[in-house]
C-alpha cells in the first residue's frame, strides 16, 4: 500500500522538495557571514562563538571557519598553524599574528594529537573591549569539524582549508559527505593547489570559492582598464575589501564579478563605514568578526535563522 | 578640409609607381577607447598599453603595408598583476595612399585596412584561445626622409574568446569596441 501511495505521489509530482545547494540558497539581499564563527563575539573558531553569532541580534546566515588536521589526522577548527595565539600556550595570547609567515608561534597544530589539542583552552585568549578574558578557563576546547557540523545540523558553513601539507581534502570531503552536509557547505582555499584538488575530487555541484590568483585577476579587471578578461570563475567570490591599498569595494568590481555569475562576499569588515561602503557596492555578503554590527546595518532578520533555533 | 576628398581619392587610385616608400619599420602604439563584452555588456574604458609594432611592405609594392602588433606590456602586466599568460598578436593589412597635402614638405597619407588577431589566455584552471577581427582607419604623417611615421587611427574590433574558465566550467565571451590609436614608427630609409 505504501509503495503504491509513494508511486502515486511521485506521479503527481508531490515528491519532497530537494535541498537547495549553498549557492541556490543564497538570498537576493546581503547576508552576514561570521568570520571565524564570529571572532569578536566569542572565542574564534569555537562552538561558543558560533552559538553567539546565531543569537537573535546577529543571526549570521553563514559561519566561516578554518581547518587544520591534528597529528592523528582529525580535522579541527582553528585558524593558525600554531595554537599559541588562541590558546595561550607557547608564546602566549599576545603573539603577533602573521598569516604570511610559514611559522609563527611554537606549537604546531599538526604536531599535536586530537587529545592533546583538546586539552588546550580555546577560550584563553578571547579579550573583550575592557581587556577581560571572560572565557578563559571555562572549558572551551578546539572543536573538531565533525563536532561543529553535528552541533549545528542546519547551519551553513564556509569551510576554509588552511592546511596545505598534508592535504586535508580527502578527509574533508569524506566527512562532509558522511554527514550529508554538502548542501550547506562551501569550500574555500586561497592556495591554488588545494583549490584545484577540491575541484578535481569534490562531487559535482559542490560550492567552491575563488582561490587567491583569481581574486587578483578579477580585482585588476575592475581596477585597471587594460583589458584582459579570462579570469577564472568559481561558485562564489570571497575577496578582501582592499588589496595593496587599492579599494575593491566599488560597484564596477563587484558587478563585474556578479555578471560572471559569482556572488561576492567581502572580508574582513569590522567597522560601520567600511561595511556600508561594501553594501553600497552591492556585495552579497559581509564577512565580519562583528555579526552584530553587520546585522544592524543590513537591517533585516537573518535568512533561515529560525532553522537554527 | 580640402585635403579630405583628395586623401580618399589618392588612397583609392594611388598608382604602383607612387614615390619612394619606406621598406620596413618598427615602433610603438597605444590606444584608448571603450569596450563591451558579454555576458552582461557594460561600456567600459579601455587603454591599450604601449605595444610593439613591426611594419613591412611585402613584395615591394609600396602600396600595402603588413603590420604586426604585439602588446608586450600588456603581457607583462597580465603576468605580473593577474598571474596570467596573456598572449596577443594582431596583423593589419593596410592600404597606403600617397598624398601631396601641404604639411611642410612632408607626406600625410591615409591608412586603412583589416585586422585579424589571435588571443591566448592561460591561468590556473583557465585556457582561453580567441580571435579578433577589426580594422584600422586613419592617417599617417611621414616625416623627413620617410624615416618616421606618426599614425592616428580609429580601430573598431570584435573579439570572441572561448575555452575553460575554471574547474569544470567553460565560457564563451563575445564583445568588442573602438579605440583611438596613436602609432609612432621608425622606418628604414627607402
Amino acid at each position: 500500500m505504501r509503495i503504491l501511495l509513494g508511486f502515486a505521489l511521485l506521479l503527481s509530482g508531490c515528491a519532497l522538495p530537494a535541498t537547495p545547494s549553498f549557492v541556490e540558497w543564497l538570498p537576493t539581499h546581503p547576508i552576514v557571514v561570521a568570520h571565524r564563527g564570529g571572532a569578536s563575539v566569542g572565542p574564534e573558531n569555537t562552538i561558543r562563538a558560533i552559538q553567539r553569532a546565531q543569537e537573535p541580534s546577529m543571526e549570521a546566515e553563514v559561519m566561516e571557519i578554518d581547518l587544520h588536521s591534528s597529528a592523528d589526522d582529525v580535522l579541527v577548527v582553528i585558524h593558525d598553524k600554531t595554537v599559541d595565539r588562541t590558546t595561550g600556550v607557547g608564546q602566549g595570547c599576545d603573539i603577533a599574528q602573521d598569516t604570511t609567515a610559514e611559522t609563527f608561534g611554537d606549537i604546531k597544530v599538526h604536531d599535536l594529537t586530537l587529545a592533546e589539542l583538546q586539552e588546550l583552552d580555546a577560550g584563553a585568549c578571547y579579550t573583550t573591549e575592557d581587556g577581560s578574558r571572560p572565557y578563559a578557563g571555562t572549558g572551551i576546547t578546539i572543536p573538531t569539524l565533525r563536532e561543529t557540523l553535528v552541533t549545528f545540523p542546519t547551519q551553513r558553513f564556509m569551510l576554509e582549508i588552511k592546511q596545505k601539507d598534508p592535504s586535508v581534502v580527502p578527509a574533508l570531503l569524506e566527512l562532509v559527505g558522511e554527514l550529508d552536509a554538502f548542501d550547506r557547505s562551501c569550500f574555500l582555499a586561497f592556495d591554488e593547489g588545494v583549490t584545484q584538488e577540491l575541484a578535481r575530487t569534490a562531487p559535482e555541484g559542490t560550492c567552491i570559492s575563488m582561490p587567491a590568483s583569481g581574486i587578483r585577476c578579477w580585482s585588476t579587471d575592475g581596477l585597471f582598464p587594460f583589458g584582459g578578461g579570462g579570469c577564472p570563475t568559481y561558485d562564489v567570490m570571497w575577496m578582501p575589501h582592499t588589496s595593496s591599498g587599492l579599494n575593491l569595494k566599488t560597484e564596477r568590481i563587484v558587478s563585474n564579478i556578479q555578471d560572471a555569475g559569482m556572488p561576492v562576499f567581502m572580508w574582513t569588515i569590522n567597522d560601520e563605514e567600511t561595511m556600508q561602503a561594501a553594501l553600497d557596492a552591492g556585495v552579497d555578503g559581509i564577512i565580519t568578526d562583528r555579526p552584530d554590527l553587520a546585522r544592524s546595518l543590513i537591517g533585516r532578520p537573518g535568512v533561515g535563522a529560525q532553522e537554527n533555533e | 578640409m580640402r585635403c579630405i576628398p583628395l586623401l580618399l581619392a589618392l588612397l583609392l587610385v594611388s598608382p604602383a609607381t607612387a614615390g619612394a616608400v619606406e621598406n620596413a619599420g618598427a615602433g610603438s602604439s597605444m590606444g584608448f577607447g571603450v569596450t563591451a563584452y558579454s555576458p552582461a555588456p557594460q561600456v567600459a574604458p579601455r587603454i591599450n598599453l604601449p605595444s610593439l609594432e613591426l611594419a613591412a611592405a611585402p613584395g615591394g609594392t609600396k602600396l600595402w603595408q603588413l603590420r604586426v602588433r604585439l602588446p608586450l606590456l600588456n603581457t607583462i602586466y597580465a603576468a605580473g598583476l593577474r598571474q596570467q599568460l596573456d598572449l596577443q598578436a594582431d596583423v593589419f593589412w593596410l592600404k597606403l595612399g600617397q598624398c601631396d597635402c601641404p604639411v611642410g614638405n612632408h607626406v600625410v597619407r591615409p591608412v586603412l585596412g583589416p585586422m585579424a588577431g589571435a588571443r591566448l589566455n592561460i591561468a590556473p584552471g583557465v585556457v582561453q584561445p580567441g580571435i579578433a577581427l577589426g580594422g584600422r582607419f586613419g592617417a599617417e604623417y611621414v616625416g623627413p626622409q620617410r624615416r618616421i611615421g606618426l599614425t592616428v587611427a580609429a580601430e573598431p574590433f570584435f573579439e570572441l574568446r572561448g575555452g575553460s574558465a575554471g574547474p569544470g566550467r567553460s565560457s564563451l565571451t563575445t564583445g568588442g569596441g573602438a579605440l583611438l590609436v596613436i602609432a609612432l614608427t621608425g622606418y628604414q630609409a627607402p
